[in-house]
């Protein structure tokens, strides 16, 4: 593991670390599975190897993933608006900045919000982001 | 807690406690966690203390329970700011034209009342928006489709009241104007039904437009007149099949002649689907595959190309022209589409080729010839509105890319409707871009065409780019006036814009003497005399608060 995919995982395990302990501290109302809080999803824009890498790691803690390309259409109209409509738990993910602008702006319909941001600077192409969206 | 202004603590948690037992407890939003969801996410007041705030939001969940907020906020001077999902970026989002007011929120208003297949229109409450509808009408396999707006998250109800339009056939792209029927809860909290929803059980609300009188739909568009509970739409049926051609024109000379062959073949119904204007050789793309240019990058063009392009002076030049006819890039790009039986749309496609032809070296092309329905993984393939399909693709022209590489916070459209004629693009562009480039304003640096969006006007639909910068943000916005001001100056006027510059917008609107204004607030005072529904909404403003008039 080089410096790059250490940094990743860490960020990944930030992120959903975070919703899986100091998080749910915040969030005592929360569905709890055993130790760990339910993470419906982590979602991951599979066009950056970093979203890819955060995305490994949080398979290996056990969490579901599901990978888009920049447009949330289809992930929005197949797997999150019929989720949320029935009520549904908090997602992860890492994705582009304005990806997850559009996930922000269509979780404001199901009264959730941003809870946890991460900024991930990058020289080329487009910096990312990981994120946990809750209610 | 955030208080509405001039309202005590006392008050207003009074009334809070009132909405409480009108909605229930979880449906009342003080805290400021809760509260901050309704900021404008595109604010142009972004990191500045004059951002319009809401003090508090309720989320009814039927007509009846908003009927009940609007005599709770009467009864305690409440201002209120109704949104349906308040998803109108870049014209206020969900942010009230007050601050200060209570936002009702109507998205759990979400109910499908009625898609009738067999006479193509739907009945919805305000909190359906376009993916609802649309997967509504798939899951049951309706042979309808719904026209959105792109993006397609927003409101059904929303986006017709605030006068936005769409990118299928002439007449469902209006979706005002393809509206059939509203139910309104006025500001004393009265019922009204518009049209044939007037008569008790009405037989046909939703296939006669006026009734008998006045028709007064339009006084509930882009006002605060009262709050649009339910709202009927007419859908279009199913076509059989899509075209899509392209005529391409030479000439810069070709323009005028292009937009009066569009103007005659839209105005005899020879073609409906959205016309879409380009001129390759100003680099300039359609707008139903701007966001191609945005994933993939601009057209690569010649050293000698680009060249000519920066010398040439509102889009021309002679060297330029003559570039383009040495190298096959034609200046002008007409993109029209047809929807219906293939005979016939083939048969419409030969009379336009027929009428273009009379223009010198037009050239005709077929890109897409389908069979309808499309199937549903393919139509990613296309500009996916055209199809009646809502997408969120749009945003990947936000995003930071080698050739986007400081991507805004948000923006502010500037959208002025001008006439349909070659000479009105060139003079809207002249104007324009002598007057943003000395305001510092980061519109219309190259030669700029208009959407096709309405029928007999053209609207131009730009993005003002808000910052992270609150000072460059304040040079934009009033960049931003001026530019609403010198077009009024030349008769040409928004349709639509963010609260901060309604006033400058309905300041234009000023034929003898503001009296359309003193028209709407002489009506303000009438049916709203606490002035608690949305003050200031399109400059309208309750008695008690005109000098506060910004």
């Amino acid at each position: 593991m080089d410096r790059r995919t250490f940094c990743l995982g860490s960020a990944a395990v930030a992120v959903c670390g975070c919703a899986d302990g100091a998080f749910a501290a915040a969030y005592p109302g929360a569905e709890y599975s055993g130790a760990a809080i339910a993470l419906d999803l982590v979602l991951f824009d599979s066009r950056y190897a970093e979203c890819r890498s955060f995305a490994a790691v949080a398979k290996h803690s056990g969490h579901a993933t599901v990978a888009f390309q920049g447009d949330v259409t289809r992930l929005w109209y197949d797997t999150l608006r019929p989720r949320w409509a029935a009520g549904g738990g908090m997602i992860a993910g890492m994705t582009s900045p304005s990806s997850l602008f559009c996930l922000e702006q269509l979780a404001k319909d199901h009264w959730r919000r941003v809870v946890m941001r991460i900024e991930h600077r990058r020289s080329l192409g487009g910096d990312l982001v990981s994120w946990v969206i809750g209610s | 807690m955030r208080l509405p202004p001039g309202v005590t603590p006392e008050e207003f948690s009074r009334a809070l406690a009132e909405f409480e037992q009108a909605v229930g407890k979880q449906w009342v939003f003080t805290s400021d966690e809760d509260v901050d969801l309704y900021r404008d996410a595109y604010s142009p007041f972004l990191h500045e203390a004059e951002e319009r705030v809401a003090s508090a939001a309720v989320a009814p969940s039927s007509t009846e329970e908003v009927q009940q907020v609007v005599r709770i906020a009467n009864r305690h001077r409440i201002p209120l700011y109704a949104i349906s999902t308040g998803k109108n970026l870049g014209y206020g989002g969900s942010a009230p034209a007050y601050s200060g007011c209570v936002v009702v929120d109507l998205k759990r208003m979400n109910r499908i009342l009625e898609v009738n297949e067999a006479n193509a229109f739907a009945l919805v409450e305000p909190g359906v928006s376009y993916f609802d509808l649309y997967h509504h009408i798939q899951e049951r396999n309706l042979k309808v489709w719904i026209d959105c707006p792109d993006p397609g998250w927003g409101s059904v109800v929303g986006n017709a009241i605030d006068r936005g339009g769409g990118y299928t056939s002439a007449n469902y792209r209006n979706h005002f104007d393809s509206h059939c029927g509203m139910e309104v809860v006025l500001p004393n909290g009265e019922l009204l039904r518009t049209g044939m929803g007037a008569i008790p059980n009405a037989k046909t609300w939703q296939q006669y437009k006026s009734g008998c009188g006045p028709w007064i739909d339009g006084i509930f568009s882009q006002s605060n007149f009262g709050i649009v509970t339910k709202m009927g739409f007419w859908l279009m049926p199913q076509p059989e099949a899509y075209l899509r051609c392209t005529v391409s024109l030479p000439r810069y000379r070709d323009l005028g002649p292009l937009v009066e062959t569009l103007n005659y073949l839209e105005n005899a119904r020879i073609t409906s689907g959205f016309p879409d204007i380009a001129s390759p050789l100003n680099g300039y793309p359609p707008l139903g595959q701007i966001q191609l240019l945005f994933e993939n990058g601009p057209p690569t063009m010649t050293e000698e190309h680009q060249k000519l392009l920066s010398e040439a002076v509102l889009g021309y030049s002679s060297e330029l022209e003559a570039y383009g006819l040495r190298a096959g890039i034609a200046y002008w790009e007409l993109w029209l589409s047809f929807y219906g039986p293939m005979e016939v749309i083939e048969a419409q496609w030969q009379a336009a080729q027929r009428h273009f032809a009379k223009i010198d070296g037009a050239k005709f092309r077929i890109i897409d010839r389908l069979s309808l329905p499309i199937d549903p993984t393919k139509v990613e393939q296309y500009h996916e509105p055209e199809f009646g399909v809502p997408s969120l693709r749009v945003f990947s022209i936000g995003a930071r890319t080698p050739w986007n590489p400081t991507p805004s916070k948000g923006h502010m459209w500037f959208s002025p409707i001008i006439p349909r004629t070659g000479e009105a693009i060139i003079e809207a562009n002249r104007v324009f871009s002598e007057a943003a480039r000395d305001l510092g304003m980061p519109l219309f640096r190259t030669f700029t065409l208009p959407a096709c969006f309405w029928e007999r006007s053209f609207i131009f639909i730009l993005a003002t780019p808000v910052t992270e910068d609150p000072a460059t943000n304040k040079r934009y916005r009033e960049g931003f006036k001026k530019l609403i001001e010198i077009g009024g100056r030349h008769g040409w006027g928004e349709y639509r814009t963010a609260p901060v510059f309604q006033k400058t917008v309905m300041d234009v609107y000023s034929f003898n003497d503001h009296v359309l204004r003193r028209f709407h607030e002489t009506l303000k005072d009438a049916i709203d005399p606490n002035g608690i529904l949305s003050p200031g909404r399109y400059d309208i403003w309750p008695k008690h608060l005109r000098g506060t008039r910004t």
